[in-house]
């Protein structure tokens, strides 16, 4: 996507944002509610026309190379949208029809991969909204697509529901290399998952990093505060097994790496003269990071 | 297109309501004709006849195929899973236009056999009941049917324009019969026989030579409706 943009009168939706997932990509956005996360997967599904900007999926991108690339998405956006008054088998057979799928197999495959293989006669719209979930996510997986989108997959689904869906998607990526850009607000969820994230704020693209990078951001550490940073640092090198070290300030020392027992630390400090008036565990998770992003304090 | 139309036989053919209104209109037709026995018009010409003055209400009804094909899916948010899919939404609106067409002429099949169906249980044969009689209630019917498409084609424009069934079968409603009298209004009556309505009381009239205007009328009609229908579905956020 280069410098694409949705406006609804004067209000962005989407402002000049520029985005590129990679094939293979387990692709997370992250943003509040209104941050403009459901505007750009519609976007790419062609579920509303952009106001400026372009597209491309596959590297094409004028609009009938689009409609044909899209025949290799699957895409379950906001709530699945499913007839009421027909069964689970029934509405996937109807776009199994509409998309000339010769495969009719591919239903009950799809039914079987998310577990609702069982539901019979029952009509969609005497489902729970786990179940109603479920087979949003068969409709979107029916024809082996080359990318998946969804958004907020996983709201309303169980424990259990939201163990099976992450497996499913971790299934598709690994064997079928299938690439995925998802939505969510469950943060802890997608940090099981994801490879890449954008953070997302009002409509504009905050940042892009890979999950590589955001571990290495979000990492726990040993803070030390004492009188001197420096002679901490060199005690902590010469008396422990610590390679990475980090002096922060003047009186601030960060042990990069997972300590279990800080008291033998400590204690080596205090029988150098060193006067240590602070120990503590720190770090922060997605959720943090995200919040401290969009506050514009990044990483504390 | 093809495809297109065929999954949406395959639901609505899912559903009891499109039986339902079947039934409903053939049971319809089966209390006409019973009504009309042992009577004055008790004779299958007069029912004939009488058919002819009912060629307008059909157009009470078109409304709920637009719903079956089109506004539910609106209702039910089921077009993003299509549009999503690359379809062309142009190619989508014509296959929905068509396929109300369809619908409505499988409608039209059941409304026909049961109304001649229980014309011959009912009803006595006299000497005015001819082939020819026959065939101009059947010209009749098609250029009827010409119109109704044209109803259909702006029932699918109100549709999209809308999204809300109530709405639009409000807008429908209105422009169909409301608008004779909005011309007045605007002293515009000289535009009045160019309305759809209007075109009814031609195929009615009991001596026609050409219906070559209701014909064009309707076709001028579909073509503003299904391009500003067309434009309009192109530019819709589906959600």
């Amino acid at each position: 996507m280069k410098n694409v943009s949705k406006y609804y009168g004067k209000s962005a939706a989407v402002a000049g944002l520029s985005m590129r997932v990679n094939k293979g990509d387990i692709y997370a956005l992250v943003g509040r509610n209104g941050a403009g996360k459901t505007t750009l997967l519609k976007l790419i599904s062609g579920l509303t026309p952009a106001t400026g900007g372009t597209i491309e999926i596959f590297g094409q991108g004028s609009e009938q190379h689009l409609g044909l690339a899209r025949r290799h998405m699957g895409t379950m956006i906001e709530t699945p949208g499913l007839f009421p008054y027909l069964t689970a088998r029934e509405n996937l057979e109807y776009y199994r029809i509409q998309r000339g799928n010769k495969d009719k197999g591919c239903v009950e495959r799809a039914l079987q991969f998310v577990g609702l293989e069982g539901t019979g006669r029952k009509k969609f719209k005497g489902f729970s909204l786990g179940m109603k979930q479920r087979l949003g996510l068969a409709l979107a997986i029916m024809d082996n697509p080359e990318i998946l989108i969804l958004d907020e997959p996983i709201n309303g689904l169980d424990p259990m529901g939201i163990k099976d869906f992450r497996s499913i998607i971790l299934k598709m990526n690994r064997e079928k290399k299938t690439t995925v850009l998802i939505s969510s607000h469950i943060l802890g969820e997608l940090s099981q998952i994801a490879t890449t994230y954008s953070f997302i704020n009002s409509g504009r693209l905050v940042q892009h990093i890979s999950a590589k990078d955001l571990k290495e951001k979000c990492r726990s550490f040993l803070c030390i505060v004492s009188d001197s940073a420096d002679r901490t640092s060199e005690i902590l090198k010469n008396n422990f097994q610590f390679k990475n070290i980090e002096v922060a300030d003047e009186h601030t020392v960060h042990v990069n790496e997972k300590v279990d027992d800080p008291a033998p630390a400590v204690k080596a400090l205090v029988e150098n003269g060193v006067m240590v008036s602070q120990v503590y565990q720190s770090g922060i998770n997605l959720e943090q990071y995200f919040v401290n992003l969009v506050e514009g304090k990044e990483n504390g | 297109m093809a495809k297109l139309i065929h999954a949406d036989f395959y639901k609505t053919f899912h559903r009891v309501y499109f039986y339902i209104l079947a039934a409903g209109l053939a049971a319809l037709c089966f209390l006409m004709n019973y009504a009309m026995r042992g009577g004055m018009l008790g004779n299958m010409s007069s029912s004939v006849q009488f058919a002819v003055m009912l060629l307008e209400y059909p157009v009470i009804i078109l409304p709920m195929v637009t719903q079956i094909v089109f506004s539910e899916e609106f209702q039910f948010h089921t077009l993003k899973n299509t549009a999503s899919y690359g379809t062309n939404r142009t190619l989508l609106f014509t296959a929905k236009l068509i396929t109300s067409i369809l619908l409505c002429m499988i409608l039209a099949a059941v409304v026909l056999a049961a109304y001649f169906g229980s014309m011959f249980i009912f009803l006595k044969h006299d000497a005015e009941f001819t082939s020819s009689l026959l065939n101009n209630f059947f010209m009749r019917l098609g250029v009827s049917c010409a119109v109704y498409a044209a109803c259909i084609t702006m029932s699918a424009f109100f549709t999209v324009l809308f999204r809300r069934n109530g709405l639009a079968i409000f807008f429908y409603y209105g422009v169909f019969y409301l608008m004779q009298y909005f011309l007045v209004l605007l002293h515009l009556e000289k535009f009045e026989s160019y309305l759809l309505e209007a075109q009814f009381a031609t195929i009615r009239k009991l001596s026609v030579t050409s219906f070559q205007k209701p014909l064009m009328v309707s076709a001028v009609t579909t073509l503003v409706f299904f391009i500003a229908g067309a434009v309009a579905f192109r530019r819709k956020d589906l959600c």
